[in-house]
């Protein structure tokens, strides 16, 4: 940042750089396919292997807009079907089932942890999954052979706390500020696949539904999301 | 397992291209497809003709797709309905799903995924009953009793890996992709950045060639998986 910078360039700045990685993402998918599909119509290509690499981009566009859309939406509160009692320990159950595998193949432990007695919250099923498949996505991402994911949902106090944690590569103090930022990926992220939209649609989950998430770290150790999700005083456990 | 044959469709569709695509595409797999380019045309050929199946997109010039389904549950029209939607957004299914569709599927989708979702409403509203016993080259899936045999040994699976099993059976020579294999298995609407069908897949391809045999679940890459 340039020395007597003000808040409204940084921000334009910003909106630049933002833009910038938008169309980059873009560009690149759109770029596979309009090269194979020039590639096919010179017959220059295998049809096959072309045809498959152009349904590849087109379905990492897809994700891409998908994902965009669901993050602004979620902002907006747009789409505001009515919220419903939704069984969280049921979300855990078919998440855990889903990434069990992963476990295994990756050699990771993966624990969950529920109370005996369901915990039941209001909102929108599909929020709540998304929330906690995006922080399993990064924790199974981020975590090598042999390491440990833990998945845990209790109630605590009027609210419902969900945790994800492993003992992975850990976030650098200097950039859990930026986590949540749209495309923001830290160095040791880039090395790895990946669009930086994950975190940032879960923070809109969890502003959304009022909650808040906190996240500790230690590079080289592991991270641990935290999220807080209120419960109406009627659905409190004893 | 298929109810295609001789099935009679009508697509409600003003986009060419998609019209082009859905049409041919299920005059391919042995239905035949009428199609409406609008609202009113739709509404005028369902009262005039019979027809087994409707898909109905949403935005349509003139009349919505939404006001057509509402205009034919209420003269008593019990027709299965899947709306298409290009916008994905929970509130339209809802919508579509309040007013008397019984599925809704987001553009793009591949062709497999609408046939497989085709067959499913017509397997529940014909109540032809799904076949018990299926065989596919030397594996048997019982459905009844949820084992499974491959070479005439049981294969020891877990309750989810039958699911999947079960579900690539049902659809045997089609690619299924991994959208609908999270919906029909895990009934999970989104797609993980994670690979978890792919780890799944690699868990159940192991079980089933324990004693050697060929592989029977192929990836098609892009695309999704086909069991052959």
């Amino acid at each position: 940042m340039c020395s007597g910078d003000n808040p409204r360039e940084r921000q334009a700045r910003e909106l630049q750089d933002l833009t910038l990685s938008v169309l980059h993402d873009l560009r690149t998918s759109l770029s596979h396919i309009r090269h194979n599909a020039e590639l096919v119509h010179e017959g220059k290509a295998d049809v096959k292997s072309s045809m498959e690499t152009i349904a590849e981009s087109c379905d990492a566009l897809l994700d891409f807009i998908g994902i965009n859309s669901e993050i602004s939406a979620t902002y907006a509160g747009a789409d505001e079907t009515p919220a419903e009692n939704v069984n969280l320990s049921a979300v855990v159950g078919v998440l855990s089932d889903m990434y069990s595998s992963v476990a295994e193949v990756k050699r990771i432990s993966f624990v969950v942890s529920l109370p005996k007695k369901p915990i039941f919250l209001t909102g929108h099923k599909h929020k709540f999954q998304r929330l906690i498949a995006n922080l399993l996505d990064n924790a199974f991402k981020f975590t090598p052979e042999g390491g440990n994911v833990k998945l845990s949902a209790a109630i605590a106090s009027r609210s419902v706390v969900i945790s994800v944690s492993d003992t992975g590569c850990g976030i650098p103090k200097g950039d859990r500020e930026r986590i949540y930022e749209r495309f923001y990926r830290s160095a040791s992220a880039k090395k790895t696949s990946g669009n930086g939209l994950g975190l940032s649609l879960v923070h809109a989950i969890v502003t959304s539904c009022r909650g808040d998430i906190s996240c500790t770290s230690k590079p080289g150790h592991g991270t641990t999301f935290t999220v807080h999700l209120p419960v109406p005083p009627c659905a409190d456990d004893d | 397992m298929l109810y295609n044959r001789h099935m009679n469709a009508i697509l409600v569709e003003d986009d060419r291209e998609n019209q082009s695509f859905v049409s041919n595409g299920l005059k391919g797999q042995g239905f035949k497809c009428a199609i409406a380019p609008d609202g009113e045309s739709g509404w005028q050929k369902m009262l005039a003709e019979s027809f087994d199946v409707a898909i109905v997109d949403i935005r349509l010039p003139g009349m919505s797709g939404f006001e057509l389904i509402r205009r034919l549950r209420e003269v008593g029209n019990r027709i299965p309905i899947i709306v298409l939607s290009a916008l994905d957004q929970p509130g339209d299914k809802i919508c579509g799903l309040n007013i008397g569709a019984d599925d809704y599927l987001a553009k793009p989708f591949a062709l497999n995924e609408l046939v497989a979702r085709i067959n499913a409403l017509l397997r529940r509203t014909t109540g032809k009953p799904a076949e018990e016993r299926i065989v596919i080259r030397d594996l048997v899936v019982d459905t009844a009793a949820r084992k499974v045999f491959r070479n005439g040994t049981d294969v020891n699976l877990t309750p989810r890996e039958y699911c999947l099993l079960e579900y690539l059976v049902r659809n045997a020579r089609r690619t299924v992709t991994v959208k609908m294999i999270l919906q029909e298995v895990w009934k999970y609407d989104s797609t993980p950045l994670t690979k978890v069908v792919e780890a799944r897949m690699c868990l159940l391809r192991k079980k089933l060639r324990q004693g050697g045999e060929d592989e029977l679940i192929h990836t098609v890459r892009g695309f999704g998986y086909v069991l052959r």
